[in-house]
């Protein structure tokens, strides 16, 4: 019953202990917040252990690499980029949620732009992203020639992994609206590999393009225009009959909110994309922070919850 | 019907789930690893001292199951050893599965790998536990024999780190303290220089890895006491420790290894280079904690202001025992305070005024007078067994040592509390 403990997506990771430790500003350590317990919602490793024993210092950062753009395909208002990358980092990003920051080498590091992993092949050594091209970033970004800065891997792109672990030989249903297919593509990755059947409710919004496609052996139910009421209707529909364990809803938050509150989404295992506004991964800059109803801030780039 | 829900399987919360269960409730204990009995399992010592005493009083007030497993399983019994009388040395490696297979005889329900995080509280009023995996788990009255120990965090920031002991924190989980999510501060112990905590006392060699003399001397006397050479004499070390009876001269300038299975060494660790210097222990090795050459556990991090019948001040539900419930040490200190949490946690459920022992009772005084010290800075820094250190001086002052259990018996019989932990209240 007290202070929320929270979930650092990258404690235990290669990248843990971090900038936030050195600080004592831990997400997840009650000692690296300058407390005289321990209190930690354990995932495994005493993250305080391993601060020491790197000499109470961060252990690995991660920095801007320059990589190969292999292919650059523009459908629409969307750039798809195939890179190439150290096979390390494909291994690294081959999960759902995962994502790195990009911009054109010409540009200084306000550029960065956090960019979801449509797929990864660590044998190949490639990664792909589908960049939707309508801001200050994106456009500069668009301009790229041969090779393009990224920085990852960074792991938090998704909410709900915890449910995404669980979930085997199980029915899904994913509702997916335009650029955001992208990410649910690593997710559907994933829930293949464990003998799931997914169903896919798909909206190109606004870039009028469609990434899922049957050949990612998901089963395409339907076109719908998410915004519309009817199709709650039709969702409502699925909930009830379809049998599905598993809600992906990758959508706006405004348009996720609308959807969550379906009747029947109640007691659902839920897993939603991170669209907040990130511009370091690290939990410094704070562009990220969320304040929970206690007013308690919350990094999103790093805290890794259930919806 | 009562439901007594129990944190913690140690030799405490298994004290206080046989009370409980024979006071008429419904008990369930939550255990954070795969074994009973916690740090028994690398423990042993039992009857020295004022722990006989201590012993015969809880079996004349009804709670002899334990010790007549911790007596069944000594390989020796009325043993002498630096500081201590008329002690029984348990072994160790076959003691948990016959605690474990009483309780499950017994009706009580075992839930191991099982850590509690969290508390759901209304007022003052715990409502459930939470375990690890989120689900719930309801009760009337709760008791918390979490220990005091670690986790890893504290080993490290209070002790030389991890050292891999008993409590496996790393394959299970650390420990919670319940009181605290509850929302009662810890009190914390303290050693002298006022940093907190103290180390475990002992740790254990594989008794295998000694010389053949010390293995039979061991197994047929139960102690081997080796002079140190002078130049590794360190009398400073004793201030460490949690268990101040063993903190004698004696300890600082000799070698002293008891036989309980594994051959335990009275010290809280000892560098591997330094010990295999040793006449017999050239070739040693640790059986635990695996790293006993660099470390062990720091204990007395975790304590609940409670008041004499066990009950966690501020809570209208939550007992306590062992140490979780003060500075005590060792496995009898642990029985006892569990029996009286136990007993008096059906008692609170049916509303009945709870069991205070009477101060003319060794386990009555041990219990009342820790709680006084305790919020002394001066007690901060001391320890409470009836084995020795202050305590057991205090017992012979005041007259309550005896290995003489016919005196007991009358002295219990009466205060009117012969077996009172046999009547089966509901």
């Amino acid at each position: 019953m007290n202070k929320e403990l929270f979930h650092c997506i990258d404690a235990g990771s290669e990248y843990c202990p971090c900038y936030l430790a050195e600080t004592m500003n831990c997400i997840t350590c009650s000692h690296l917040q300058d407390e005289k317990f321990c209190n930690c919602n354990w995932r495994g490793m005493c993250i305080y252990q391993e601060f020491f024993h790197c000499g109470s210092k961060l252990k690995e950062t991660r920095e801007s690499i320059e990589v190969k753009i292999i292919n650059k395909e523009s459908i629409g208002n969307v750039v798809v980029f195939t890179l190439s990358v150290p096979h390390t980092l494909a291994r690294q990003l081959n999960q759902p949620g995962a994502y790195i920051f990009i911009r054109n080498k010409e540009s200084n590091h306000f550029f960065d732009t956090p960019m979801s992993i449509m797929d990864s092949d660590p044998i190949n050594k490639t990664i792909k992203l589908a960049v939707q091209v309508h801001g200050v970033k994106t456009k500069t970004i668009n301009d790229v020639k041969d090779t393009i800065l990224i920085r990852g891997p960074y792991w938090n792109g998704i909410y709900g992994l915890e449910h995404l672990k669980k979930t085997q030989n199980s029915k899904c249903l994913f509702l997916a609206r335009g650029v955001a297919q992208a990410p649910a593509l690593l997710v559907i990755k994933h829930l293949l590999t464990h003998n799931n059947k997914i169903d896919v409710l798909l909206d190109s919004g606004s870039i009028n393009h469609e990434f899922i496609t049957e050949g990612n052996d998901v089963n395409i139910i339907g076109r719908y225009d998410l915004l519309n009421e009817d199709t709650h209707e039709a969702i409502l529909d699925l909930l009830q009959n379809g049998g599905y364990d598993l809600i992906f809803i990758g959508t706006s938050d405004y348009l996720r909110d609308k959807i969550t509150n379906i009747p029947e989404m109640n007691n659902r295992k839920i897993v939603v994309t991170n669209n907040n506004a990130i511009c370091c991964g690290e939990g410094i800059c704070g562009s990220c922070v969320v304040y929970d109803l206690n007013g308690v801030p919350i990094k999103t780039c790093k805290t890794q919850m259930n919806y | 019907m009562a439901k007594v829900v129990i944190i913690g399987g140690g030799w405490a919360g298994c004290s206080a789930a046989i009370t409980a269960k024979k006071a008429g409730a419904n008990v369930e204990i939550y255990e954070r690893t795969d074994m009973l009995i916690g740090l028994g399992n690398v423990g042993g010592i039992m009857r020295n001292n004022g722990r006989y005493t201590a012993a015969e009083e809880s079996i004349l007030l009804g709670a002899s199951e334990l010790f007549e497993i911790t007596d069944l399983c000594s390989r020796h019994t009325n043993l002498e050893f630096p500081g201590h009388k008329h002690a029984s040395l348990y072994d160790v490696t076959i003691i948990e599965p016959k605690v474990r297979k009483l309780l499950i005889d017994m009706g009580i329900e075992v839930h191991f790998q099982s850590r509690v995080v969290d508390v759901v509280k209304k007022d003052n009023n715990i409502k459930a536990i939470k375990l690890h995996d989120n689900s719930l788990v309801e009760g009337d009255i709760f008791i918390e024999t979490t220990g005091s120990t670690g986790s890893m965090g504290n080993c490290l920031k209070y002790g030389n780190g991890c050292a891999m002991c008993i409590l496996r924190c790393p394959s299970f989980g650390p420990r919670v303290s319940i009181s605290h999510k509850a929302g009662v501060e810890d009190i914390l112990g303290q050693r002298k220089g006022g940093s907190y905590g103290a180390f475990s006392g002992s740790c254990k060699l594989n008794k295998d890895s000694l010389s053949p003399e010390i293995q039979e001397k061991l197994n047929k006397t139960g102690v081997v006491v080796i002079p140190l050479a002078k130049e590794d004499i360190n009398h400073d070390k004793l201030n460490m420790k949690v268990c101040q009876q063993y903190a004698l001269t004696e300890y600082a300038e000799n070698i002293i290894l008891l036989d309980t299975g594994h051959a335990k060494l009275m010290a809280p660790f000892y560098p591997l280079e330094k010990l295999r210097k040793i006449p017999g222990l050239e070739n040693a090795r640790y059986e635990d904690p695996y790293a006993g050459g660099i470390g062990n556990s720091i204990r007395y991090l975790s304590i609940a202001p409670r008041h004499n019948n066990m009950r966690v001040r501020n809570i209208e539900n939550l007992m306590c025992a062992g140490e979780k419930a003060g500075l005590f040490v060792g496995h009898t200190e642990a029985i006892v305070t569990g029996s009286l949490a136990g007993h008096n946690s059906v008692r609170l459920f049916l509303g009945m005024p709870l069991l205070e022992l009477p101060r003319n009772l060794a386990s009555g005084d041990l219990i009342a007078f820790a709680n006084e010290e305790i919020s002394t800075t001066d007690g901060l820094m001391k320890r409470y067994t009836f084995a020795g250190s202050d305590y057991f001086t205090r017992m012979k002052e005041l007259g309550l040592y005896t290995t003489d259990s016919k005196i007991l018996e009358s002295k219990i019989d009466r205060l009117n509390l012969l077996n009172i932990y046999d009547d089966k209240l509901i």
